[in-house]
């Protein structure tokens, strides 16, 4: 242990004795301290603070990914390259253990930049908030909605499978009642035909026709809610108000289950026992809606909520034929609930942040142990950038792949689903935009990042890596 | 450790056989040969030479012998064990040709680092750099980072990381590059002491005096090949030749020698000259003089006394005893085995050799007695000059700084 220990120390020694490490640090403390000072938000002191939360936390985590990648190839490269690492591989250590003591010590030098970072924008971000002439409405507002960790739940979609298979199975049959030609039903014409159905049925899931409503189910709730659920929404379409603004009408409805309550019988609480329930449709009302925009308002939750699940309705009081109001199911509208203080789910969105430092590390580390410094630097940063854009690739190829770039469309899919499978889409590690709308980083989220992105794809690159810095011939590795 | 008893039983610290080492370009074409079908034995307690010129494969050899390249073909082993056996590097000590130590690191940090690759407690670790730095001279530099040495100090705390181990085998790429002549001497004295304590060392150098000096064998290659091996008596006596030193003779005994000479060999065949001093032990001498006046310098110091745990790590009385005994080793007459000769020895100077000199004809040679009783004060005055360094080495009782 004390080998690995004194690598560990040598490799945050020798970061901190760095002038790109000290620059680099420079950098980040102007952006913990400049950063909040410096933007504006919407004007509002809860934009203020939400900008402030999102901006500075994840200029943090881009300072200290470049740090990271940065150090972790110069630590193995250049010790292989200035001799430095002939010194201690001739001693009783093992390769093993010099890796591993250099990623430790790469990645807890950056952890420990990042809690300091974080602990002082928290502290911050906290003076900021107290120091404001807040109306306790206000406040409570801010506590619900940024400073809180909320837990979302979006609309139930049901078997989508299935309904795509039914809607396709529905197609054909009236085509073939009809007599009509059927649509091409091979290879990528048929891909593209199922993704459309399916892009078909979501939107219809989302659509409120002028003058019709559209109710949404709910699972998975809790079974009891005492406390406000926040209804976010956003909706697209609608008419051009007089400062350019989209805007529509509607109101929300809800499902209210009405308990009727015995008192001559008690439950286990001692408390009346339900009798009967009453389903009961309660509005609000009516209301101008910017469209395009993020909005929230609350709902109790007793009365939103029963035995685990919500029904949500949605009336377009447009009258147009043209005037369809469009919800994107997959987001919105979605319940939150709050789940955990903020505190917590900051707490959670640094781990997401270190996960992402340690997912870095590991790849910068894997290079760096058989490469040369640009080359190490090179492919990371390729790795990275292939991995960001994976799904964007799939998503293009699969909307323009005509019929004469069939082979390269299936060609260029086959890779991008190779690259997804294979790759650390190192972005979903950073989760500063659900911090500042309060959303709930879910543990869950963060096992699945550790699990199926760390251990499952970064664990075979890194063994790669360890394996080849410990066969290699270090001395043919030398500058002269 | 199997290893080390199996070298005890054999006395085989490094074996090579048919050792070659082919270096390949990246579509893996032959480029250069650098090691060619070497073989070769480096025996427990011995200090070998490595020597050749640039290119002839000492460094591509040192290098395999400590694991930082692997033969292509042959058999490497290293008390027993392949050089890239982790184990076995507990055994070993390196100082590199070039310093690739951390220059950000000072050099009790340097020393306290490599200290802790070998697991030595935090303590032993304290304990041995102080000596280390000590012994290397190095004390009151031990808080400046080691990017700011000059060469010669970087050579010195690359010695000293190179001994925190106190290694059974002790590999060292031309350790007295950089040196000034007083390192120099320090570290031939070093690598004397060392031997005398059973360790074995692997010495390359381009400086044929310090090879002479110190190893008991040495191993000459050219194009990756051995050219010679063999121990320095045999290789450099030249055989056919005999030289005589006496005390300056008196004008009348010197022509009758000189007729001796002449009534058996021509002018050509014979020569008389006054020996010199090299020019290291004159520079030893003019610098111990200044140390002893307490002149200061800001660079490397004289070392001070070897470190306790390489002498042995004897405390008190046998601390005293053990120096005792070295400084008596030292000091007694020469003896035939070279791992016995004094620090202070002179090798480069001719050796007396007073049955050759009886074998002459001349009966007053034989009879004068001036000769013999002038020669003793100057043998006692050698003597009491190599008592003195050696006391500031073992014991650091005179001023060295």
């Amino acid at each position: 242990m004390t080998p690995f220990l004194a690598i560990v120390k040598l490799t945050c020694r020798s970061a901190v004795r760095s002038n790109v490490f000290r620059f680099l640090l420079f950098l980040l403390i102007v952006c913990v301290i400049l950063v909040p000072n410096t933007l504006k938000g919407d004007g509002t002191v809860r934009g203020y603070l939400q900008v402030m939360l999102e901006y500075s936390t994840a200029f943090v985590a881009v300072i200290l990914s470049t740090s990271v990648i940065w150090l972790a190839c110069k630590e193995f490269c250049t010790d292989v390259e200035n001799g430095q690492l002939h010194m201690i591989v001739v001693k009783p250590v093992s390769r093993v253990t010099v890796w591993l003591g250099k990623f430790t010590g790469v990645f807890l030098i950056h952890f420990v930049l990042l809690a300091i970072s974080f602990a002082f924008i928290y502290v911050f971000l906290m003076f900021q908030y107290n120091r404001q002439n807040f109306t306790p409405a206000e406040r409570a507002r801010m506590e619900n909605e940024v400073f809180v960790g909320r837990r979302a739940f979006t609309p139930d979609l049901g078997d989508l499978n299935q309904k795509v298979k039914d809607e396709l199975a529905r197609r054909v049959a009236t085509a073939k009642k009809l007599g009509e030609a059927l649509p091409e039903m091979d290879g990528a014409a048929r891909r593209k035909y199922v993704q459309s159905v399916r892009m078909e049925i979501l939107a219809g899931m989302g659509e409120v026709r002028p003058g019709k409503s559209k109710i949404w189910h709910y699972t998975g709730l809790p079974e009891s809610y005492d406390g406000p659920v926040y209804i976010g929404f956003r909706i697209y379409s609608g008419n051009i108000g007089s400062k350019n603004q989209k805007i529509g009408e509607g109101f929300w409805f809800f499902r209210y289950v009405q308990r009727i309550l015995d008192d001559n019988i008690k439950d286990r609480n001692g408390k009346p026992a339900v009798k009967e329930t009453r389903e009961l449709p309660l509005q609000l009302p009516p209301e101008q809606i910017l469209t395009s925009a993020y909005k929230e308002f609350s709902v109790p939750g007793d009365i939103l909520i029963y035995n685990g699940t919500a029904y949500v309705g949605f009336a377009n009081l447009q009258t147009k034929e043209s005037e369809v109001m469009h919800f994107q199911v997959t987001e919105s509208p979605c319940l939150l609930l709050k789940e955990t203080s903020f505190l917590s789910n900051y707490l959670r969105a640094m781990l997401g942040i270190a996960l992402g430092i340690l997912a870095l590390g590991l790849i910068a580390s894997s290079f760096a142990a058989f490469l040369s410094m640009p080359t190490a630097v090179f492919l990371t940063l390729s790795y990275l950038l292939t991995g960001l854009f994976s799904h964007y690739l799939i998503s293009s190829i699969e909307s323009t792949g005509g019929d004469n770039l069939e082979l390269m469309d299936k060609v260029g899919s086959v890779l991008a689903r190779i690259m997804i499978s294979l790759l650390i889409p190192v972005q979903e590690f950073f989760v500063s935009g659900h911090l500042a709308t309060g959303t709930l980083i879910e543990f869950s989220h963060l096992g699945a990042l550790l699990v199926f992105n760390i251990i499952l794809k970064g664990l075979p690159l890194c063994l790669l890596g360890i394996w080849l810095y410990w066969r290699r011939e270090l001395a043919l590795s030398m500058k002269q | 450790m199997a290893a080390t008893e199996e070298v005890k039983s054999s006395g085989v610290v490094v074996s090579a056989v048919g050792l070659v080492k082919e270096f390949r370009d990246f579509w893996n074409k032959p480029k250069a040969k650098a090691v060619n079908d070497l073989d070769f034995e480096v025996r427990e307690g011995e200090v070998l030479g490595l020597l050749g010129p640039n290119g002839s494969g000492k460094s591509t050899t040192v290098k395999m012998l400590l694991g930082l390249l692997y033969p292509t073909a042959g058999r490497l082993t290293v008390f027993g064990k392949s050089p890239r056996d982790v184990d076995t590097k507990r055994l070993i000590g390196y100082l590199p040709e070039e310093s690739y130590l951390y220059k950000y690191l000072t050099a009790y940090e340097t020393l306290d680092f490599f200290g802790s690759l070998f697991n030595l407690s935090a303590l032993e670790r304290r304990k041995r750099a102080e000596q280390l730095l000590e012994m290397v001279g190095l004390s009151h530099a031990k808080n400046r980072p080691v990017g700011e040495f000059s060469k010669g100090m970087t050579r010195r705390i690359g010695l000293a990381q190179a001994m925190i181990n106190d290694p059974s085998l002790l590999i060292l790429d031309e350790p007295t590059s950089g040196l000034d002549p007083l390192g120099c001497r320090e570290v031939k004295d070093l690598i004397h002491l060392l031997k005398k304590r059973g360790k074995t060392v692997i010495v390359t150098s381009h400086l044929l005096s310090d090879i002479e000096e110190v190893c008991d064998r040495v191993i000459i290659l050219y194009g990756g090949q051995i050219r010679a091996q063999g121990t320095l008596n045999e290789l450099l006596t030249i055989s056919g030749t005999d030289r005589i030193t006496t005390p300056q003779l008196k004008p009348e005994i010197m022509e009758k020698v000189l007729s001796i000479l002449r009534s058996q060999l021509t002018e050509e065949e014979f020569r008389i000259d006054h020996p010199r001093m090299s020019l290291e032990e004159f520079f030893l001498d003019v610098v111990n003089r200044a140390q002893a006046e307490s002149v200061e310098t800001y660079g490397a110091r004289s070392g001070g006394q070897i470190a306790n745990y390489l002498s042995g790590g004897a405390e008190s009385e046998e601390e005293l005893k053990a120096k005792q005994e070295l400084l008596d080793s030292l000091t007694r007459k020469e003896e035939p085995a070279p791992a016995e000769k004094p620090v202070e020895e002179k090798p480069a100077e001719p050796v007396v050799d007073t049955t050759r000199l009886e074998g002459l004809s001349d009966d007053a040679l034989q009879t004068k007695p001036e000769a013999p009783a002038e020669s003793q004060p100057e043998e006692e005055e050698d003597l009491s000059e190599a008592n003195e360094k050696l006391k500031d080495m073992l014991s650091g009782l005179s001023g060295k700084e």
